[in-house]
């Protein structure tokens, strides 16, 4: 039992990390908290729900990964990008309502009622191993992999952590913002994508299924340290393993109450996070 | 009592912590210090540390080594802290009120009238409670009697001798060099003991200069006040300041003026 | 007639929460505090509590009105020393996830359908009673924020949103100031939501959901920030598109007429900000 719950923490907090990564990307190039990130999630699991009853699984998954991708770059080319000279607050108040008027779209088209999409699984699972554990965890790894081989080594990647560490000095050295922005999106639509696609499978889809891992992958954020990708996922993988292990001997409502108390109290003794390091006011 | 600051010998201050510090005042040296009825001016290149020793004095931040004294109490003495010490912060807080300080980039509330952003500097703590906002008829009876009219009074003149005709037009209609321009007659309003100035001069016309000065003379003398600015012009500080604090590579001399 | 006293009274009701948003929250501390609806949702849950659960009597059920504006200002409390931390979006987050966290709680004391057969306290049974008790409370609500507009405290907010640095710098007690307004505007939200519950004797859930959080955020902006006109006329538009959408899908489903609201004040919310950040009647940009 211990270590099975173990193995669901870690690949929860794989998940969860894939999430708070793009979260924090987005976070360091636009300065703003996108509260329509996970909606990403609810997109790439909508898509791969209704592909799956035409397509190969295969198929599906890439097909819904692209929609979402696509959607992401949409998302902030035609609703961002004509608020960003407005300031972070008005940027903020769109990602919110963005959030609640797609929300609302997929209620009104689907209904709120949870719909499963372990179907498939359960045909794997009869060879003793879940699909997500066989496919998906790889995949995410060699993402996440393949995200800091791009953003230490390619000239974008640089050229994007320089972005992330000071936006007004890139603004200085004429990068091409717009489209390092573009890049950032998709990255993080990706991202969220195959996390949206693998909790699907395993919890099932709603409209509002978002909401939650808005709050753990906040906290994960928070608690790493904005900036400090390693450190967002280091916290986000502990995280995951906390909540798995919360929700199975309290209840899921005391996970999420958990992960903000927790996020609260880092806030009051480490507003900076645990591997943040210090940034000056004045 | 003469001194309202006193920068300790071997005083330091840099962002990170130990090395690269920004300010630096030699072990061996005479303590530094902000005494009553006299105007301060510090200069040096650019990046020198000039904000960041406004900002030090200010309380904005605290010294990496040595420490300051406000009024004669130690406080902020970052090797040493100790219970007692915390509690001379408080009293340090105090003291802070009787500060102002002017920013080189104007900051005033947009949605406001110029009036009232002078009258927000010269502030009465009484009228300020939030209880007062209960109660109508202590409005209505200060309505009736005018009692704080003097101040009213007093601001308007000010603003008018500035070319400031209309005193209830909104902050957000000014322009940069006039939000400077109110932002100095702030500090010129107010009845604080210490004055902070980053670049009071800057951005605004010669013949205002001329009057400000006389004013900021006016604001100090035969009073328990004083004043600190950064300046960047030297006619400015020969005929105005009466210390001149020099910034060059880390240290600071100081020097009488004349 | 029963329908227009009926609207009237909701009409009154949200015009109080608006102000207590619009005008004291948003419009003096300049937080964006989306999950204020939370205190709101406190009044009236607290009222189900004391009425349902613990059976107080109709004169007794009086307390109410000390009860849950004292818990309200307890989480604004915590809500407003967050702000010394927590800026711009972090701290709208934090707002969402205590009004989450609120509805959740509710849930678990009151059941996913929420109370019903409140009690109505001695002397307001009737729907006019209320009604105009409502009224009363309401212009008071107006009074109290005309006079803050002109008190000397108004300049203070107002700096204090501009420029916190450029406040202390004044002398003046950011945090203090913020802790002030956050629990006296959580304490009127309260009391509308008490005055919610006893007029329609139960809380729906549908009402204090994380939908109508964001409707009755976006009706402030697009009534205009700081602006009691504003809230005013944002609280009539609330009632009758309210009105609207319920009688239009009321045989249809649920889900429609709900969804269908928060659909139409998230794209309002979007295209305000867009083409029209003062909102209505506001001065102040978004």
């Amino acid at each position: 039992m211990f270590l099975e719950l173990l193995k669901y923490g870690f690949v929860f907090g794989i998940l969860l990390s894939l999430i708070s990564l793009g979260f924090s990307l987005i976070y360091n190039i636009l300065k703003i908290v996108d509260f329509s990130h996970t909606d990403r999630l609810t997109i790439a699991g909508y898509s791969f729900y209704i592909l799956s009853f035409h397509l190969n699984i295969f198929y599906s998954i890439l097909i819904s990964l692209c929609i979402t991708v696509i959607f992401t770059i949409f998302t902030e080319r035609f609703v961002y990008s004509s608020m960003r000279e407005k300031g972070t607050s008005a940027l903020m108040l769109t990602s919110f309502g963005f959030s609640i008027v797609i929300q609302s779209i997929l209620a009104i088209l689907f209904t709120s009622e949870i719909k499963p999409t372990n179907i498939i699984e359960h045909a794997i699972s009869n060879t003793g191993f879940y699909l997500r554990e066989l496919i998906l965890i790889p995949v995410s790894l060699l993402f996440l992999g393949l995200l800091t081989l791009f953003l230490k080594k390619s000239k974008t990647g640089i050229s994007i952590r320089a972005i992330i560490s000071n936006n007004e000095r890139a603004l200085f050295y004429k990068l091409p913002i717009k489209r390092y922005i573009s890049i950032m999106f998709g990255i993080s639509g990706l991202l969220a994508g195959i996390a949206g696609i693998s909790l699907s499978i395993s919890n099932g889809i709603f409209p509002t299924m978002g909401f939650k891992y808005m709050i753990f992958s906040f906290a994960a954020c928070i608690i790493g340290g904005l900036r400090n990708l390693t450190g967002v996922v280091i916290i986000s993988i502990l995280l995951g393993v906390l909540i798995i292990f919360s929700e199975a001997y309290i209840s899921s409502l005391a996970s999420e109450g958990m992960a903000l108390g927790i996020l609260l109290l880092v806030l009051i003794l480490k507003p900076n996070g645990i591997f943040g390091e210090k940034l000056r006011e004045i | 009592m003469k001194e309202i600051i006193t920068l300790s010998p071997g005083f330091s201050f840099s962002y990170s912590g130990r090395e690269n510090y920004i300010i630096q005042i030699p072990k061996e040296s005479e303590p530094m210090t902000i005494e009553y009825g006299k105007i301060y001016g510090i200069q040096g290149p650019n990046g020198s540390g000039k904000t960041t020793l406004l900002n030090v004095l200010n309380g904005f931040l605290r010294p990496t080594e040595g420490y300051i004294t406000y009024y004669n109490t130690k406080t902020f003495n970052i090797s040493k802290r100790s219970f007692k010490e915390n509690v001379t912060v408080i009293k340090v807080a105090n003291f802070l009120d009787g500060v102002r300080r002017l920013f080189q980039v104007p900051i005033l509330a947009d949605d406001i009238s110029v009036l009232d952003s002078m009258l927000l500097v010269k502030r009465n703590k009484l009228d300020e409670r939030f209880w007062n906002s209960f109660n109508p008829q202590k409005l209505i009876l200060r309505l009736i009697n005018r009692a704080k009219e003097s101040d009213t009074e007093e601001a308007k003149a000010l603003l008018k001798e500035f070319n400031f005709n209309d005193p209830s037009v909104s902050n957000s209609t000014l322009s940069y060099g006039q939000r400077r321009l109110i932002t100095v007659l702030q500090m010129i309003f107010s009845d604080a003991t210490l004055l902070l100035m980053d670049e009071p001069f800057a951005n605004i016309h010669d013949d205002y200069v001329k009057k400000i000065k006389i004013l900021l003379k006016l604001y100090i003398k035969g009073r328990n006040r004083s004043i600190v600015i950064i300046e960047h012009d030297n006619n400015n500080m020969k005929d105005f300041v009466d210390i001149i604090w020099t910034l060059i590579d880390t240290n600071i001399t100081v020097k009488e003026n004349g | 007639m029963e329908l227009i006293l009926s609207l009237v009274t909701k009409f009154i009701i949200y015009s109080i929460f608006l102000i207590s948003l619009n005008n004291l929250m948003i419009g003096k501390s300049g937080y964006w505090a989306i999950g204020h609806i939370c205190f709101f949702y406190i009044g009236a849950v607290v009222t189900g509590i004391l009425s349902v659960i613990y059976h107080f009597s109709a004169s007794l059920i009086y307390l109410t009105f000390f009860i849950a504006p004292l818990i309200s200002s307890v989480i604004a409390f915590l809500l407003s020393v967050s702000t010394s931390r927590l800026k711009g979006d972090f701290f709208m987050f934090i707002s969402i996830s205590i009004a989450i966290l609120c509805n959740v709680a509710a849930e678990y004391i009151a059941g996913p359908s929420g109370f019903s057969g409140i009690n109505r306290p001695a002397g307001l049974t009737s729907d006019i009673s209320i009604l105009s008790v409502s009224i009363v409370f309401f212009i008071l609500t107006i009074i109290y924020v005309k006079n803050f507009n002109r008190h000397p405290l108004n300049r203070i907010y107002s700096l204090t949103r501009t420029s916190e640095k450029s406040a202390m710098s004044f002398g003046i007690n950011v945090l203090r100031n913020n802790v002030k307004i956050f629990i006296l505007s959580s304490i009127i939200a309260s009391i509308s939501g008490i005055l919610f519950a006893f007029y329609s004797t139960g809380t729906d859930p549908q009402r204090f959901s994380l939908n109508e959080a964001v409707i009755l955020f976006a009706l402030s902006i697009i009534g205009g920030i700081d602006s009691i006109k504003g809230s005013i006329i944002a609280a009539i538009f609330y009632v009758l598109v309210i009105y609207l959408l319920d009688s239009l899908f009321s045989g249809v489903s649920d889900i429609y007429a709900t969804k269908i609201a928060s659909l139409v004040f998230g794209l309002i919310l979007i295209l305000a900000i867009k083409y029209k950040p003062n909102g209505l009647f506001g001065k102040r940009k978004i």
